[in-house]
């Protein structure tokens, strides 16, 4: 691997190896830094943001004409309000029907467009999957401001 | 005239019968190698130790989150979901609750809504939160906190633990799910 020099008088070689150890030495550890920090698996978040019951907060007057928007999770249907019009969708082969939800999500953002707050109630032994699929759904509707009710 | 003596190094003596004096050159370094010893083919193995290091770079994390992920727990899976923050992580298994690597309560097989008290929790909760307004007094108390479950825990189970983190003034709740979208912000918040 050492290079032939080029010098003296005489008629030599003038092809020189490149010196290739540092750089597989470089390459090696590279890759053992690399493979001993990898991040084989990728996690995400989902978030959820709740007002804090200790701070203080200006009382304010409700706005009569405002709908309230809620989605509940129960253990075999989801239940979507937009103020009193309710709509139920039971769960298909087990499995929670997400895509008639989001049908109906993106009505209600094509009739609100400004609003993006929802709260969402959830039955208490319904899975947790469940509760992250609805998020992802109204994630989906651009629903941004996702409250948890948590009693 | 006196003649000088000098020392040399001794020759391959012991078996002259049997040496192969051009195969001891070339295997002590002189000579060619047009045969004995053969080349390790570099270039090969440096070109694929350049696509791993492509390949680990673009798999690189700089972000710094290490999670500890216990084997019988498995996350749920969302599309829209963004790329989680470094908080402090709430770990709730089957069987415990755990802040980092600290157990602060248990889960019992059967929790009505009512058992909501977990004391080791807002106690460690507390201790952080004073901790964070001393190291940073000059920022406000963000109160972010990740939470990580499997995916069939009963809701129960992440109520309380929500109920006692908002209680102790940690409203920024994130849940840590496995992104299968393409990983762009949701603007859930």
């Amino acid at each position: 691997m050492g290079a032939s020099g080029v010098g003296g008088g005489d008629k030599r070689n003038v092809n020189s190896d490149l010196n290739l150890v540092p750089y597989i030495d470089l390459l090696s550890t590279l890759i053992c830094f690399l493979l001993i920090t990898a991040v084989w698996q990728q996690i995400d978040a989902m978030s959820t943001t709740a007002s804090d019951p200790n701070a203080a907060s200006a009382p304010s007057t409700p706005d009569p004409n405002r709908v309230d928007f809620s989605v509940s999770l129960y253990q075999d249907r989801i239940e979507a309000a937009a103020g009193p019009q309710k709509s139920s969708f039971p769960f298909m082969g087990g499995q929670p029907d997400y895509q008639s939800l989001i049908a109906l999500l993106q009505t209600w953002k094509q009739r609100w467009p400004d609003r993006h707050d929802v709260t969402l109630h959830s039955d208490s032994q319904a899975p947790y999957k469940n509760l992250i699929g609805l998020m992802d759904a109204l994630a989906e509707a651009e629903f941004s401001d996702v409250g948890i009710n948590t009693h | 005239m006196k003649r000088s003596k000098t020392v040399v190094k001794p020759g391959y003596h012991i078996r002259p019968k049997y040496d192969l004096e051009a195969l001891r050159e070339r295997r002590h370094g002189g000579g060619g190698n047009k045969f004995g010893v053969p080349e390790l083919p570099l270039v090969s193995m440096i070109d694929m130790f350049t696509i791993l290091v492509i390949f680990l770079l673009m798999n690189f994390s700089a972000t710094g989150e290490i999670f500890f992920i216990p084997k019988e727990l498995k996350l749920p899976e969302a599309k829209h979901s963004r790329p989680i923050e470094s908080a402090p992580l709430i770990t709730v298994t089957s069987g415990q609750v755990i802040l980092e690597t600290e157990q602060v309560g248990s889960n019992p097989v059967t929790l009505t809504e009512n058992d909501i008290n977990l004391p080791q929790l807002s106690r460690a909760l507390r201790n952080m939160k004073e901790m964070a307004l001393v190291e940073r007094p000059d920022k406000p108390f963000k109160g972010q906190i990740n939470i990580q479950a499997d995916e069939t825990t009963p809701l129960v189970y992440i109520k309380r633990v929500m109920q006692t983190c908002i209680s102790e003034g940690w409203t920024g709740i994130n849940f840590a799910v496995r992104g299968t979208g393409s990983g762009t912000e949701t603007g859930v918040q």
